[in-house]
């Protein structure tokens, strides 16, 4: 297939995309191998590794408890994420109503509006409801964050359930719920898991409603760990970081053993 | 259960969560926050002072040098780090879509790594290697190319590098399905018909994949103009984003009227953007179909 005078170009590109591939992994890698620094200072450690830094990460109540604020904020927006997205799709993929296709790009404003934007204007909202600091009050916005992503992903799952399953179903006597959890709900488990999971990084991860939402009392890891990142620059913002990883990783195992039973 | 016209509420019952929070916390903070700017400012402990309609904060953002100032680089933040998104990450979504399926995923998952982890894991490798003891100083300084070693953060190089790492990977994420899509057929043909690998790529791949590039382009100019993180974290006072500046008026000197102005602002500024980009997405559609 390939001709001599183009090989030279074929390679470079292959040279270049895993390049470009390596930068995007680097800054990880990096953060990674600097969680294991000794020393206070800014330095990849080279001949002596510890684990002192995520010592001091579980051993600080203000770590933990951010950290269970993040776990507590996250299931509640997937919880709510699914709830709502599955509830929409359900009802714009098999019901033919009035207002089905502005309820389904209304779903989406959230998605092209900056996050910032909308978390000063329900900063005032939070406040004036005495909500400030409630996991649920930030579990709703990241929801709102997460609800176009897992709308979209269970809209076209159901659309490509076949709708003749569950009316066979139906024929055959069982009742509408029957048929939409023992037929339709098998079909499209895939896509409430891959809803979940992405529901569940977007909330672990974000970062500007933290910010504006938590307290001092109660904020999410990000938010917590942001005056860190500002004003000092100790390895243990790395360590913090991995542990958001295994965090998240160890979320999305939860999420697929839950969900494996549908 | 099919889609007959329906008058039963079991549909809008099931829509009845989605519609609750979007009203409660989309449609409500955005109507909370036109109203906020229209307050007076109080000093003080006060947010704002209530009852007062004054336009004094949109006088004062757009009035002076320093707020006219800050929606400009917004918005040339945001075209420049959305433009290098596209163009570091197509050449990237065309090798994934090159490489066998094991690879693909692989490679896909480590596209996706940066967005497993917080902002922070990204920022502060992005510090490390851009730091004055860092690898790409060091590899300047072997090469020659500087006698010194260049201040790589806290100045626009850095905002720009860190924000083109947030945002890359969903132009990726969008490009590589944008290219698995077109017929493999298409460019056998061409290539029987004796077009040379690039003059196929050139005018069959390319062309096809351009409404991709339209979809991805408009993603990430509307999450580069929302800039946050990046110009917080590795930006100097310089780097004030419209997002940057809502933060400080906001949370740091308690200033509701002017952080909802500054809000409002960046809401229109996306949406300015966002129309004015429809043209140059729609000859990029049109491209993609008139060679199908």
């Amino acid at each position: 297939m390939l001709n001599c005078a183009f090989k030279p170009v074929w390679l470079l590109g292959r040279l270049l995309g895993g390049l470009t591939l390596l930068a995007l992994v680097a800054p990880f890698v990096c953060a990674v191998w600097m969680s294991f620094a000794p020393g206070e200072l800014l330095e990849p450690p080279t001949g002596e590794w510890s684990v002192r830094w995520y010592r001091e990460f579980f051993g600080s109540v203000k770590w933990t408890r951010a950290l269970r604020t993040s776990a507590e904020v996250a299931a509640l927006s997937v919880a709510g994420a699914l709830v709502g997205g599955l509830g929409l799709a359900v009802a714009v993929t098999r019901f033919h109503f009035r207002g089905r296709y502005i309820l389904s790009s209304a779903v989406l404003l959230p998605m092209f509006v900056p996050a910032v934007v909308l978390a000063m204007g329900l900063l005032p909202l939070v406040m004036l409801a005495g909500l400030q600091g409630r996991a649920y009050s930030l579990a709703a916005a990241h929801c709102l964050v997460s609800l176009p992503v897992v709308f979209l992903l269970l809209r076209n799952a159901l659309a490509q359930a076949d709708p003749e399953l569950e009316r066979a179903a139906r024929g055959l006597g069982a009742r509408p719920w029957t048929a939409f959890r023992r037929v339709t709900l098998p079909l499209i488990a895939p896509a409430i898991l891959a809803g979940a999971v992405i529901a569940f990084i977007l909330s672990v991860n974000e970062f500007t409603f933290a910010v504006f939402l938590g307290t001092p009392g109660a904020r999410t890891l990000p938010a917590a760990l942001w005056p860190e990142a500002r004003d000092k620059d100790t390895p243990l913002l790395a360590a913090a970081s991995c542990v958001t990883v295994l965090f998240t990783l160890a979320g999305m195992w939860v999420t697929a053993h839950l969900l494996r039973r549908l | 259960m099919t889609t007959r016209p329906t008058h039963s509420a079991t549909p809008w019952l099931l829509a009845a969560p989605t519609i609750v929070l979007l009203i409660a916390l989309f449609a409500g903070p955005v109507l909370i926050l036109i109203r906020t700017s229209f307050y007076q400012s109080a000093g003080g402990a006060d947010f704002y002072r209530p009852g007062t309609w004054s336009l004094s904060a949109y006088s004062e953002l757009l009035g002076e040098r320093f707020g006219r100032g800050i929606v400009a680089f917004t918005v040339v933040l945001g075209v420049t780090v959305a433009a290098l998104s596209v163009a570091i990450g197509y050449p990237l979504a065309l090798f994934i879509h090159s490489l066998p399926k094991r690879a693909k995923a692989l490679a896909l998952g480590a596209v996706i790594l940066p967005k497993l982890t917080n902002v922070f894991v990204v920022l502060y490798g992005v510090n490390l290697l851009l730091g004055s003891t860092g690898p790409v100083n060091r590899v300047l300084l072997a090469l020659g190319l500087t006698s010194e070693p260049l201040l790589l953060t806290h100045n626009l190089f850095g905002v720009l590098v860190a924000e083109t790492y947030l945002i890359m990977p969903y132009a990726v994420l969008v490009l590589v399905p944008a290219l698995d899509r077109i017929d493999p057929s298409l460019i056998a043909a061409a290539r029987g018909l004796g077009a040379g690998p690039w003059t196929a790529f050139r005018r069959v791949t390319l062309p096809l994949s351009l409404p991709g590039v339209a979809v991805a382009g408009q993603l990430c100019l509307i999450w580069a103009l929302g800039a946050f993180v990046g110009p917080l974290l590795l930006g100097g006072p310089e780097q004030t984003t419209l997002a940057v500046k809502v933060q400080k008026d906001g949370m740091g000197y308690g200033d509701w009227p002017r952080a909802a102005t500054t809000a409002v602002l960046s809401l229109v500024t996306v949406a300015v953007c966002v129309a004015l980009y429809s043209w140059p997405a729609r000859a990029l559609r049109r491209l993609g179909g008139a060679s199908a």
